[in-house]
């Protein structure tokens, strides 16, 4: 098990603070948050590149906190993957053992599993500049399982293939966590996420805002960020709560703490721990005029941008708040959608989910 | 880029340059007879001066290695105040008169000195000795290779030692088996430059050492001494050498880089 026990790490223009995370043995755990929140600086902290001002890292409950990056045994994919290009493939992948001092024997024969695992043994004698992407991705993994550590750090590994590579090498990182290495994998890719986690940490601002297993934290978005995520554009922050005659509504506002708020009327009961809405995309109304229906969030707007996806149009409407709307193609040429238009959006206090 | 009629002047004053290098020595060369030229390469005393020319500088540029090179390691990936005050330290022997540069190493290492005293008692000496102008020499060319190897190591990539280390290895197996073999081009360029910087010496070493005679020394006496035609010939032989050595190590390193 790996620990991370309150991390504090003040930089010039960022800060880690109070950074708590257990990663269970042979558990494939997602990091993810927006660029810049403090992802990558958790793995170098944990392979020990960067120190942290306080805090503990702990392996298996043994504090690495003051180790040197060699003695960590955490091995750490790198986004670039950092592969050697002064050797080939095989002197690469051996490279982890021979530092080691391991027979050369040994290594041959650990550089054969290895390789083939990775699928990429037909290569070994291969130089690295004259690799492939995705050749190289599986020569960088070949060469962290080799040290045969039981934790891998990915920064995004990713990021740098084509679509068609992704879905091969999520299958590699499928076999390698289903023979029990911890994994932990940094990204902002929700198909990522949607397909390989079992745990998902969210960081924001260089905070964790949420932590859990993958139907907790993806169907339950923390922030606006992981609303953005799991395809929830409409997230709203809750700014106060009125009743009138019975019916509660929300001032609900762009930003934590904004004064400029819309009133929207919500079905659900609203507790102490409401800090935001969700309004549901697919279930909102366009029309040119106002409707005459029962729904009494109705809102003119204007229309600021239109984006087109599979049999569908996204239209982004401000009326004080900006929401995405999803309509039909016959809708988007029946209402001669256009930006700047303006148009009235009805949605009902149902399609209103209070997080 | 299209260079066109346009550009007749930049070839012009370019041209200029090129012959304004060239010229001398191709005339040097067309001025020496041929049979003066291979009676002075058998003459011993000039076989001699070349000889100990060319270990003398080898190994003075073999022993700095040992210093630069480290050096060079730490100034390209250390972050420390006055960084830039060091390089300017480092470029002093570059920018200063060589025959300053010999006067400012003789006063530190003349026999009435700590360290010609202390030289003295394992009975070596700096003056007039191939240890002094195996100094002289070193203390003119080693900014060469020290800011040679500086650019090769700054140009490794941090994430490369990173990831060695991840792996497993110690610093000084990142260093040798990933940070050095990186920068070897760069280090071989600056042990090439320093050794040709070494053997060209002429203004440091003549404070520390007349004799034994170096080559470019040995041009000098038989200037002064006999005149042009007889230290042509010299000349001559000298940088045919020279040229030799450049283009053998420039071969080499071309080989290295295309490897």
């Amino acid at each position: 098990m790996l620990e991370l026990r309150n991390i504090n790490l003040k930089l010039k223009d960022f800060e880690l603070k109070d950074i708590s995370l257990k990663i269970e043995k042979g558990e494939y755990h997602m990091l993810v948050g927006p660029s810049g929140s403090g992802k990558t600086l958790m793995l170098n902290i944990i392979a020990g590149f960067v120190k942290a001002n306080s805090g503990q890292v702990l392996l298996n409950e043994k504090d690495i906190t003051g180790f040197v990056p060699q003695l960590r045994n955490v091995s750490y994919l790198f986004q670039d993957l950092a592969l050697f290009p002064n050797m080939s493939v095989a002197e690469n992948v051996a490279f982890p053992l021979v530092v080691r001092h391991m027979n050369k024997q040994d290594i041959e024969e650990k550089v054969k599993k290895y390789l083939e695992f990775a699928e990429v043994y037909h290569l070994k004698d291969r130089g690295v500049s004259k690799l492939s992407g995705g050749e190289k991705q599986r020569v960088a993994l070949a060469r962290n399982l080799i040290t045969e550590s039981g934790i891998l750090m990915l920064d995004e590994p990713f990021s740098a293939i084509d679509t068609q590579l992704k879905l091969s090498l999520k299958k590699l990182l499928k076999k390698i966590s289903d023979i029990g290495v911890t994994i932990i994998h940094v990204t902002h890719n929700p198909e990522e996420v949607l397909n390989l986690a079992d745990k998902i940490t969210v960081v924001e601002d260089g905070k964790i805002v949420g932590s859990g297993n993958f139907n907790e934290v993806f169907h339950t978005p923390v922030n606006k960020f992981m609303a953005g995520f799991t395809g929830n554009r409409n997230y709203f922050y809750c700014s106060g709560v009125l009743n009138e005659d019975g019916i509660t509504y929300i001032l609900a506002s762009e930003e934590k703490n904004c004064s400029r708020t819309v009133k929207i009327e919500v079905s659900d009961s609203v507790t102490t721990n409401t800090n935001s809405i969700i309004i549901d995309s697919n279930n909102i109304v366009i029309s040119e005029n106002r409707l005459s229906s029962s729904a009494r969030n109705n809102f003119e707007g204007e229309i600021i941008a239109v984006l087109r996806s599979e049999n569908s149009w996204e239209i982004e409407i401000d009326f004080g708040l900006s929401v995405w709307v999803k309509i039909t193609e016959q809708s988007f040429v029946d209402l001669k959608i256009a930006v700047g238009k303006r148009v009235w959006i009805s949605f009902k206090a149902s399609a209103v989910k209070l997080m | 880029m299209n260079f066109g009629k346009k550009h007749i002047i930049l070839y012009f004053l370019g041209g200029l340059a090129l012959l304004f290098i060239v010229v001398p020595v191709l005339n040097m060369f067309f001025a020496t007879e041929l049979d003066v030229f291979f009676q002075t390469a058998r003459d011993s005393e000039v076989k001699n001066s070349i000889f100990l020319t060319l270990w003398v500088s080898l190994a003075a540029t073999l022993l700095c290695a040992a210093f630069a090179v480290p050096l060079a390691y730490l100034i390209a990936k250390k972050s420390f105040r006055f960084k830039t005050l060091l390089m300017g330290i480092i470029n002093i022997p570059i920018v200063i008169p060589h025959s300053a540069a010999g006067i400012a190493v003789l006063g530190l290492v003349s026999r009435d000195t700590i360290i010609g005293k202390a030289a003295a008692t394992v009975g070596l000496s700096f003056i007039d000795s191939p240890l002094g102008i195996g100094v002289a020499m070193a203390y003119v060319s080693l900014p060469f290779l020290i800011i040679s190897a500086i650019n090769g190591f700054t140009e490794v990539p941090e994430k490369l030692e990173n990831a060695a280390m991840n792996l497993g290895a110690s610093r000084w197996q990142t260093f040798f088996k990933v940070s050095l073999p990186l920068a070897k081009q760069s280090v071989f360029s600056g042990l090439i430059l320093m050794f040709s910087r070494g053997i060209s010496e002429f203004g440091a070493v003549i404070m520390l050492a007349y004799f034994p005679t170096i080559t470019p020394i040995l041009i000098y006496d038989r200037f002064t001494s006999f005149g042009l035609a007889y230290a042509r010939p010299v000349a001559v032989i000298f940088v045919l050498i020279c040229l030799t050595v450049f283009l053998f190590f420039y071969l080499l390193t071309n080989k290295k880089r295309r490897d």
